[in-house]
């Protein structure tokens, strides 16, 4: 479904991401692990259309995206979700939702993903009209994540959604985005150590200082991870 | 006492027409990360354009005059934002050079219209003759128009901002550009519209204030002093904050006047701003500044 091959991705003069590649099936949920700084975010962003890519190629069902515009991507269900969040502080968190079916693609059917984001998270229900900015760290995550789901994604790109959550609240964080990914959306989850998402990964590739290693299955993975 | 209260009245009316010029510098500012020091150069060149549709040359009708001014302010806009300032975006500093950019082309507008109208300030007729009488007070029904069309402006700028999809897009980009982006908005689209409206909203004041001010090319300055005062006070990026900042310094500039002389207006506005900042560094209704330029 994604395919990422071979791409250098630049920030002014700092040379980011080294000529990495990834695979993405349909319906998969592939984990891309690192210590920060080593180029995970960018990789996401690179891939959501965030940042440019200076050379390489990103397919998209069969379809090179690498100059395609984010508006078009998220359009055809390509949607990510930011490690800071990234919500809009004075909307309310129903407005911040409305707001991820902005495009056509979101549009016509807003109750009915409403309702999807609310069963999945009805803390949020009940904080409706509360505005984006008073919500706690982990509520903050939720309308992040539940944003994305507005858009209708196909595949959801995930930032390090661990980021400032009590262990607790990551563990129900993970498990909700396993529940996503057997409703049929594909995942690309971006997280600092493979213990945290061991469990509901299919593959993991690790990047290390912008160059990428790995993508076997998770089993051959954790032997590595021992040796 | 009714002198007095007609310089009250005389403030507001300017005061709401402050208000939109201001409105329009903080809607940009607020999308854009902008500051358009040209706002007052556009103020005067609105002003200048009504002028050659109405009484100048063209002698319309003013319905028909808006009608045809509007769109012109409005690609204004857009052809600075597009031609000017999109170039710029993302590169280093790129927020001073934008700044830098505007306040040239301020100078460019103002000469380009001092050669084109001259030095001699040109006298606008009132649209409305007359006077009304509010309460036992006599005001100029031209004020009163002015008040009213004002206020009509900015509920409608707050409509749309908070009903319409595209003013709720606006409303995004203002508060988180890059979560404007993930969620599809189109940034460039959205910073081209508000350039658009805020030339149409310092023009339109330009149009409403010149029977009052008179048209000259520098005239734009203290408009644009004053909207940055307003903007500053009521929070950098606030509608709500600027329209309550424009109708607070109306009203001590009127005061002022009616004690002081015309003369001690543009003093008394900085002693307010700073009096206000000691006390609210955010402004009247400021949320304080987000960092929020993806």
């Amino acid at each position: 479904m994604l395919s990422v091959r071979d791409i250098d991705v630049f920030y002014d003069d700092l040379h980011i991401l080294h000529g990495v590649s990834l695979e993405v099936g349909e319906g998969e949920l592939v984990g891309v692990v690192g210590a920060n700084g080593h180029g995970k975010s960018t990789l996401l962003k690179a891939v959501c259309g965030l940042v440019p890519v200076a050379s390489g190629d990103i397919l998209y069902a069969g379809e090179s995206i690498r100059r395609r515009s984010v508006s078009e991507l998220v359009e055809r269900g390509l949607v990510y979700v930011a490690e800071d969040r990234r919500l809009f502080p004075d909307m309310t968190v129903r407005e911040n939702l409305l707001l991820g079916a902005f495009l056509a693609r979101g549009r016509g059917h807003e109750q009915t993903s409403l309702r999807r984001v609310f069963d999945l998270y009805p803390r949020l229900a009940e904080r409706q009209e509360q505005l984006a900015r008073t919500l706690s760290g982990g509520e903050a995550q939720m309308l992040a994540l539940g944003r994305g789901l507005m858009s209708a994604p196909a595949l959801l790109a995930i930032d390090e959604p661990s980021l400032g959550l009590a262990p607790k609240l990551v563990d129900t964080m993970l498990e909700t985005i396993a529940e996503l990914k057997n409703t049929g959306t594909t995942i690309l989850l971006v997280e600092q150590s493979l213990g945290l998402i061991d469990g509901i990964v299919d593959r993991v590739y690790r990047l290390e200082e912008g160059i990428i290693s790995g993508g076997a299955a998770r089993a051959a993975m954790a032997m590595a991870d021992h040796r | 006492m009714t002198q007095f209260l007609e310089v009250i009245f005389g403030g507001i009316a300017q005061a709401a027409a402050y208000s939109i010029i201001a409105v329009g510098l903080s809607l940009v500012y607020g999308t854009a990360r902008t500051l358009n020091f040209a706002h007052g150069a556009l103020y005067t060149t609105g002003a200048y354009i009504s002028w050659i549709l109405t009484v100048g040359y063209l002698g319309l009708p003013l319905w028909l005059a808006v009608l045809v001014l509007i769109p012109i302010l409005f690609s204004i806009g857009v052809a600075i934002e597009t031609l000017m300032l999109r170039p710029l975006r993302g590169g280093k500093n790129w927020r001073v050079t934008a700044m830098m950019v505007t306040l040239g082309l301020a100078f460019v507008l103002d000469n380009a219209n001092l050669i084109l109208f001259g030095a001699v300030a040109k006298p606008m007729p009132a649209f409305i003759e007359g006077t009304v009488s509010i309460f036992g007070v006599t005001v100029s029904a031209y004020r009163v128009a002015v008040l009213i069309i004002a206020l009509v402006i900015v509920a409608l700028l707050e409509v749309f901002l908070n009903r319409t999809r595209f003013g709720w897009a606006v409303r995004a980009v203002a508060q988180d550009i890059q979560g404007a982006r993930q969620v599809g908005i189109d940034v460039n689209r959205i910073f081209a519209f508000t350039f658009g409206l805020s030339v149409v909203l310092t023009g339109m004041a330009g149009l409403l204030l010149s029977p009052i001010f008179l048209i000259s090319p520098q005239g734009g300055w203290e408009p644009f002093l004053k909207a940055f005062v307003i903007v500053v006070l009521g929070g950098l990026g606030s509608t709500r904050g600027a329209i309550a900042a424009a109708f607070f310094l109306g009203l001590v500039e009127a005061m002022v006047v009616y004690q002081l002389g015309a003369s001690w207006t543009m003093p008394v506005w900085l002693v307010t701003l700073l009096l206000v900042l000691m006390i609210r560094p955010q402004g009247l209704l400021g949320k304080g500044q987000s960092e929020a330029a993806g």
